[in-house]
């Protein structure tokens, strides 16, 4: 091969191709979704109970924000809008009567991150993170909603409240009561008193 | 007293999982520096934050986010509203489209529609983009994504097979060997014409490859780097940056992906769109921030440094690229303000002159005979040889024992070095003893001023400066420990320095390091990136450490320069 057809039209092709904005707005929304998707699918599962289904919403949520591309740039937070709408989508799911039985706290396959560094600490860790996560799932669904918003989504309290339609200050007290719920499980088992 | 404790307790449970506004934070964190109490049982459960983080979220394969059937079926309706209103049950026009088979016909003319279309649109820009393979950019439009998906398919299997043909017997190559010549003719960006003609082509890489296998079979010099011929030879390892193909083959066999390589096309695209009329760029980073990038910062031509060094890292020099004016003209700039004793000191002080000798050093490298930047880039490495403190370090103005400033000059020798350029033997083992003086052999920390007392950065530093001098992983047992000392730390959002050189020297550890790190890293870097407005492309400076005296030039060079990992340097040891 030589020179002048193998690279310069290479570099030629790759550089004079400017995407066009709703190009860029997928290329956003696919990247959100691919570096969120634990986050995602966490809240999603914490708040059905369902790991199987986790997946599939967190699909049908990226189908819905890659329809409307097109208004992105009216988004003034990607993040915060990606979490609302599959927030939603998991809500919408929950409504119908057919899928409201879900299974709690699935199967074996959701395995915890660990980074525990040697066996005996991290059967520790995860008899902790057992504890905490059951904890999570039986929290009271509007608090759970909003610690998840929070935590996994890393909304402000504001952009939560935006979302939920609530004022600021029940935001923040649902939040602190899912904090407490979640610490007061943990100090059971792990600082006995 | 004790109300308010409470009241604190309770919004403070935010604070102290790390879920708290910033604006509660300042206030939190006042009442914590006066009340011991509300302190103690705060740190009784620090722990507890991380592991609530960890809980919140599950671990599944990833998902493969792409809209391909749906769009596709959407797009059909979309564009024949007719077919639609046809298909549509509720639809008036329905109960005359009684026979099943019209609609299959309907459905295989559209379909077949479609496909000669798409083949007759590849068969047209075949011509352009069939070989090109650094087309990344991520297409959405149905037809243009059947398209790149295609296509980037096609590059990965044909790829793949290239990468299991490799031979992996290790191989050694002797770093001294085969040095361009030095005596190169000072000359000027204006060779246009004569760049496309000698650009490094396939055969001319494998004439190298060869060259540099039959050397590694003869003599074994005094340092020798150890690579496997998978990994070609330092001394090629600028030719895969200029070369797309290669560039891309080594992103894709090290963990690079559309999103990183987006990442970085964008990075680039806000640099060039930032840089000034003399080929500087701002270090001012309030004037910056306001959009105004002429006004002077203390530290431009450390910051010109760094921005010339991400577009060397992804292939555009003085002689290749679709940069080579900018990469040109940062390069002259730096030329014209280098003194005459070879040094960049005005600003930054030593730190600017080994970035700015780095930059140089890499410029001369990857341009060779065409670039300008050659008897500037050995004069730096002059300089550098001539500042060497008698513990083998330097400081802010000179000799001196700081690890972060020693650690640039090691790095511009030793892009120095691969490019050709003369570094005496002693200026290394200097190096190799200062190193050896900061480190603390149990923890495997290398310290700032002292041994083994520093930040996480430091440590990445002294392990990238231990693996680019020659140690091997296998051999050095500081070196597995720093990289744990990484690894349990993880990337640090709010630090791009370290992030730098943690990622460069988690990649050149390789097995059992990179993989998650990169995991860890590449996409939740990528999703801190600007994307809307004359921002698009940056990273936002605030809050990330020392970027208030560079601003968002200086965050959004390192961030490129640590995206660029995958084939900025080949993996020297595996």
């Amino acid at each position: 091969m030589n020179v002048n057809s193998s690279v310069s039209p290479s570099v030629a092709g790759h550089v004079d191709r400017t995407p066009s904005p709703l190009e860029v707005a997928a290329n956003v929304i696919t990247e959100f979704f691919c570096s969120l998707q634990s986050e995602l699918v966490g809240a999603v599962f914490y708040l059905t109970g369902n790991g199987e289904d986790a997946r599939d919403i967190v699909q049908e949520a990226f189908m819905k924000c890659w329809r409307s591309r097109a208004q992105i740039e009216q988004i003034r937070n990607v993040r915060a809008w990606i979490f609302q709408v599959t927030i939603n989508t998991a809500k919408d799911h929950m409504k119908s009567a057919w899928k409201r039985r879900s299974r709690p706290l699935a199967s074996q396959q959701w395995v915890a991150y660990s980074e525990a560094p040697d066996p005996a600490s991290a059967a520790a860790e995860n008899e902790q993170l057992n504890q905490l996560r059951l904890a999570i799932m039986n929290l009271r669904s509007k608090q759970k909603e909003v610690f998840l918003l929070r935590q996994n989504g890393e909304l402000t309290y504001e952009q939560i409240a935006g979302i939920l339609h609530l004022p600021v200050g029940t935001v923040k007290t649902r939040m602190r009561y899912a904090l407490q719920e979640l610490k007061k499980s943990m100090s059971e088992t792990v600082h006995p008193r | 007293m004790k109300q308010s404790c409470k009241h604190i307790q309770d919004e403070s449970l935010n604070y102290q999982f790390g879920l708290c506004d910033d604006s509660d934070q300042a206030r939190i964190e006042n009442h914590l520096q006066t009340c011991g109490a509300c302190r103690a049982e705060f740190e009784r459960d620090e722990d507890f934050g991380p592991l609530l983080k960890t809980a919140a979220l599950v671990d599944i394969p990833p998902i493969h986010f792409a809209p391909r059937a749906i769009p596709v079926a959407d797009s059909i309706f979309h564009c024949i509203p007719g077919v639609a209103m046809l298909l549509n049950p509720r639809s008036p026009l329905h109960k005359y489209v009684q026979n099943a088979r019209l609609v299959a016909v309907l459905i295989v003319s559209i379909a077949l529609h479609l496909l000669v279309g798409t083949f007759l649109l590849n068969f047209e820009l075949g011509s352009v983009r069939r070989g090109s393979i650094t087309d990344y950019s991520i297409v959405t439009t149905v037809e243009e994504e059947f398209i790149d998906q295609e296509q980037l398919d096609r590059i990965f299997d044909e790829l793949e097979t290239d990468v299991e043909q490799v031979a992996m017997e290790p191989v050694a190559v002797v770093l001294d060997a085969d040095l361009p010549p030095m005596d190169v003719p000072d000359v000027g960006p204006e060779l246009q014409g004569a760049i496309e003609q000698d650009q490094p082509g396939e055969e001319e890489f494998q004439d190298a490859m060869d060259a540099v296998r039959d050397l590694a079979l003869g003599e074994r010099g005094s340092r020798v780097i150890a690579v496997s011929n998978d990994d070609f030879s330092s001394i090629s390892s600028y030719r895969i940056r200029l070369d797309p193909r290669l560039r891309t083959k080594q992103g894709l066999m090290r963990g690079a992906s559309r999103q990183t390589e987006n990442a970085v096309l964008g990075g680039l695209k806000f640099l060039a769109r930032t840089q000034r009329g003399d080929g500087s760029w701002s270090s001012n980073a309030e004037a910056v921030e306001r959009g105004n990038t002429e006004v002077r910062g203390d530290h431009d031509t450390a910051i010109t440094g760094l921005a010339l060094l991400s577009f060397l890292g992804a292939g555009h020099s003085e002689a290749t690229g679709k940069y080579r004016p900018a990469v040109s003209k940062a390069v002259n700039y730096l030329r014209r303000t280098q003194a005459e004793n070879g040094s960049w000191l005005n600003g930054g002080r030593m730190y600017g002159h080994g970035i700015c000798a780095m930059a140089m050093s890499e410029a001369y490298g990857m341009a060779g005979a065409k670039s300008s930047a050659a008897q500037s880039a050995q004069l730096g490495i002059n300089f550098i040889v001539q500042s060497q403190g008698e513990g083998g370090g330097f400081g802010y103005g000179g000799p001196g024992e700081d690890t972060s400033v020693t650690g640039w000059q090691i790095m511009a020798c030793k892009s120095g070095e691969v490019a050709g350029l003369k570094v005496p033997e002693e200026a290394i083992d200097g190096f190799v003893r200062f190193l050896n003086s900061k480190v603390d052999p149990e923890t495997g920390r290398t310290g700032y001023r002292s041994p083994g007392k520093g930040s996480n950065a430091m440590v990445a530093v002294g392990l990238v400066c231990r693996l680019f001098l020659g140690q091997q992983p296998g051999k050095n047992p500081v070196l597995a420990k720093a990289a744990e000392v990484l690894n349990k730390a993880g990337p640090n959002p709010r630090d791009c320095y370290y992030d730098y050189y943690a990622t460069l020297g988690m990649f050149q550890m390789g097995k059992g390091h990179w993989k998650e790190w990169n995991e860890r890293f590449s996409l939740a870097l990528v999703a801190r990136q600007s994307r809307l407005g004359s921002f698009a492309g940056s990273w936002d400076y605030k809050g990330i450490t020392h970027a208030d005296r560079g601003g968002r030039i200086y965050v959004t060079a390192m961030n490129v320069l640590s995206l660029e990992v995958y084939y900025r340097y080949l993996p020297m040891y595996r």
